[in-house]
């Protein structure tokens, strides 16, 4: 063994066998060695690489190795939960280290309020040395600090799994959701879309921010997998299957006003094949339109993009909703949106390949028996479909911030794309200068059927666009223009609105315009 | 408006209109929009129009070409109405009206009510939502015939604030027979005291007009009919079978009452101009276990 260690002193070479020997009393089970011995077993040298790259790390992880050994508890590391701070009498961290289970019956119900994650949160902060980092080496290899020690600003949902909820959650063979509830069931107000990469830092300040900006109180729940699903027996909560119907991801879907989409810097969520297919049944969640947040954080602040106007903005006034709508919004990220243009699922990843298997292949239809057995087509029609169905929503929810940089080009080329598309709901309200004569892109989409245009509060120098666009849809039958509070309308354009022969339903409004009518 | 008028013209499938052109304050003529309204004579079903604070005065002809109209919404509130308005009159050929909505809320010159004169004998009509608060009205004349709408559940009736009404002995018997009535009095300076306010349900008019409401009229009666009765003791209605009818027409229900033990016993109570109804679906709720 210690020949494969290479060029390594042999000092380091022995910290190493020491920490792998560690790892072995750490827990008699071989699952929970995961963390520890994975990268070894996988591949020793490319691990002991990095270590042997990363000189930092080395020192680091032998402090901590140090530390442990002069703890008393050192042999009880995960299962006690060994922080002395947090092993104080009536501590809030009780949960975590004398676990009591209220068992929730379906995933579905397993949602996590705001008070609750702010606890995950601030016992993970309990194990900083006082200077930023955990006392936890991260293994993960797929992880951007992999053989790094963590810090909290960089501790994401995989770590917590491994060193906070499985830990937790062993002695019941539970999820987290079920030490930290006191109720029988905790079902979900939002479905919350996210990629585990994400620090967990980050994360909690979009959910901050979301429960902020929705008014939703820190008791409100927040669907989030890595907590609702239990990690002893992921597959029976998971369940994929080509009918979406029949998963976790859809029934606790079904229980919310919407999706929150959280999206790390490098907006990884759009890459990530699990993320996708929850944006996927956002699409097939039937008859109810369910609602599309998307938050980011930019210097260290959450923004949240939302679906329509929220409560605060309607406070305002209809005029001064609109603006406060931009004000909320005017840091968000257009750009880490536009990656959305670009989805492709089948170029997507997960954690595990078999993931990627059955994902791809319950989206292709293939039986549930075949899931995991066959190697997905990706030939299939399905996959291309999806893709433009993922890039048309993400289109549509950044269509307010796309109006307003003057970058609607692009986002009309995806909608163009996604050819099944029945209804196109396009929310510019408040842009300064709106100019839509890229919505020509549109002319000639087979199936429009229901456009929705709010251009409300808006300068619209042409109008072009009714005419070139609007009046080319073939089986247009349902169309809203909202034109309340613009200033300067050429309401002559909107005769062309009579070429629209196959119209059933109109809705004009020209509130408060200021127009020659 | 020209061009929203012409947008209207080659619409020929069009069943459903909603325009709106609240607080638009440099329109100066709609009747533009009349020829393209006249064009969807044929197929439109619903309308919907929005003439809030605008400054001009609506004068909408072509709109008597419209036959077809199953659901009718105007909001003229804040506008001047002109002389005489006449084009609202295309409301009493809209025979197919299911639900009419008009707000006339502030329109000073607001003078009668005769567009709604023919709204009781509209078979299919079953809700009308009516606004004239802040108005000169002096009467309702105009609508004294709703209750003869045979399908008619809902009715609210705005007068808030129309100071110049000073007798409303008419309305305890054109709500008499309508379910859910909502008309509201408030601040109708003009009239007592104790009825310058809101009355949200049928039991509210019962106890407010208690001489003045003959729910139904004893010879559509039949003994052994079932229907609801009122008692005004209770405030509440209760089950009642009729089994008597005198020659004046006084009429004697019997109280069905729950006695405790899951059956029912039957309290013969004899009254005169007992406050009684038909059973019927619509009134079933009221009858709290009884």
């Amino acid at each position: 063994m210690i020949e494969a260690f290479g060029n390594i002193d042999i000092d380091t070479a022995s910290f190493l066998l020491e920490a792998l020997e560690g790892a072995a009393e750490y827990d008699d089970s071989s699952e929970s060695w995961g963390p520890f011995l994975e990268p070894f077993l996988v591949d020793p040298s490319k691990a002991l690489r990095i270590l042997s790259t990363d000189l930092m790390a080395i020192p680091k992880a032998k402090a901590n190795l140090e530390r442990k050994r002069n703890d008393s508890d050192v042999s009880n590391f995960s299962e006690d939960s060994h922080n002395p701070r947090a092993e104080s009498e009536n501590s809030p961290f009780d949960c975590f280290m004398k676990p009591h289970v209220t068992p929730i019956s379906g995933a579905h119900n397993r949602a996590i309020s705001l008070r609750q994650l702010r606890l995950v949160f601030d016992y993970v902060r309990q194990f900083d040395d006082g200077s930023g980092y955990l006392p936890w080496t991260d293994w993960n290899q797929q992880s951007d600090t992999y053989g790094q020690q963590l810090q909290v600003k960089n501790i994401n949902l995989y770590h917590v799994v491994d060193f906070i909820i499985k830990p937790a959650t062993k002695q019941y063979q539970c999820s987290l959701v079920e030490i930290l509830s006191t109720t029988k069931s905790q079902p979900p107000k939002w479905f919350v879309s996210h990629c585990w990469s994400h620090p967990v830092e980050e994360f909690l300040c979009s959910i901050e921010e979301h429960a902020r900006v929705r008014n939703l109180s820190p008791d409100d729940f927040w669907w989030i997998c890595g907590y609702a699903n239990n990690q002893h027996f992921i597959d029976a909560d998971i369940n994929i299957d080509p009918d979406p119907r029949k998963t976790s991801f859809y029934r606790a879907m079904q229980q919310c006003e919407g999706v929150l989409l959280c999206l790390d810097s490098m907006a990884k969520p759009f890459t990530r094949i699990w993320c996708s297919f929850e944006s996927a049944m956002i699409v097939q969640s039937g008859e109810r339109r369910l609602l599309l947040d998307i938050a980011a954080v930019v210097d260290g602040k959450g923004v949240v993009l939302t679906d329509g106007l929220v409560e605060s903005d309607l406070t305002q006034g209809p005029k001064f909703a609109l603006e406060a709508k931009r004000e909320r919004e005017i840091a968000f990220p257009l750009e880490l949106l536009e990656k959305g243009y670009h989805i492709d699922i089948r170029q997507a990843s997960a954690s595990h390949e078999t993931d990627i298997r059955r994902i791809l292949n319950a989206i292709a239809g293939v039986s549930a028996e075949d899931l995991g057995a066959k190697d997905p087509d990706l030939s299939h029609p399905a996959f291309e479909r999806t893709n433009q169905k993922l890039r048309g929503i993400f289109a549509e929810a950044g269509a307010r911030k796309a109006g307003e940089a003057g970058r609607l080009e692009s986002l009309m080329q995806v909608l163009r794309g996604d050819m099944e598309r029945t209804t196109l709901t396009l929310n510019l309200g408040g842009c300064q200068q709106l100019d839509l004569t890229s919505l020509v892109a549109l002319s000639g989409h087979p199936n429009l059927s229901r456009v929705v245009i709010d251009c409300s509060y808006c300068v619209l120098p042409k109008m072009s666009w009714i005419e070139k666009g609007l009046t080319k849809l073939p089986m247009l039958n349902e169309l809203t223009l909202n034109l309340s509070g613009c200033s300067d309308v050429d309401a002559s354009a909107l005769g062309a609105i009579s070429h629209i022969s196959t119209l059933q339903k109109l809705r004009l409004d020209l509130t408060t315009a200021v127009s020659q009518m | 408006m020209t061009g929203v008028g012409h947008a209207l013209t080659g619409l020929r499938h069009l069943l459903k209109l909603r325009l709106d052109f609240g607080c638009c304050n440099r329109l100066k003529d709609v009747s533009p929009l009349s020829d393209g309204l006249a064009s969807l004579s044929r197929s439109l079903r619903d309308l919907k129009l929005n003439f809030q604070y605008c400054d001009c005065a609506v004068v909408l002809t072509g709109l008597e070409d419209l036959l077809f109209l199953t659901h009718l919404s105007i909001d003229l509130s804040y506008t001047p109405l002109g002389p005489k308005c006449r084009g609202l009159y295309f409301i009493k050929n809209q025979v197919r009206l299911q639900s009419l909505e008009m707000c006339f809320e502030g329109c000073r010159d607001l003078k009668h009510l005769r567009w709604f004169s023919t709204l009781g004998t509209f078979q299919h009509l079953e809700t009308v939502d009516l606004d004239f608060a802040y108005t000169n009205l002096r009467g309702a004349k105009g609508i004294k015939t709703l209750h003869e709408a045979p399908n008619i559940r809902h009715v609210r009736l705005n007068f808030a604030k129309c100071s110049l009404i000073q007798d409303i002995s008419w309305f305890p018997e054109t709500v008499k027979r309508i379910p859910q009535p909502e008309v509201d009095f408030s601040e109708c300076r003009g009239l007592p005291p104790s009825l310058q306010r809101k009355f949200e349900s049928f039991e509210d008019l019962i106890a407010a007009f208690p001489e003045d409401i003959d729910i139904v009229r004893s010879d559509a009666l039949q003994v052994g009919e079932q229907v609801k009765f009122f008692s005004p003791k209770e405030k509440r209605w209760l089950s009642a079978e009729v089994n008597n009818i005198d020659e004046d027409g006084n009429v004697t229900v019997e109280v069905i009452r729950f006695n405790g033990l899951g059956g029912h016993i039957q309290v013969p109570e004899v009254k005169r101009k007992e406050r009684i109804r038909r059973q019927s679906r619509s009134v079933t709720g009221n009858t709290n276990g009884d």
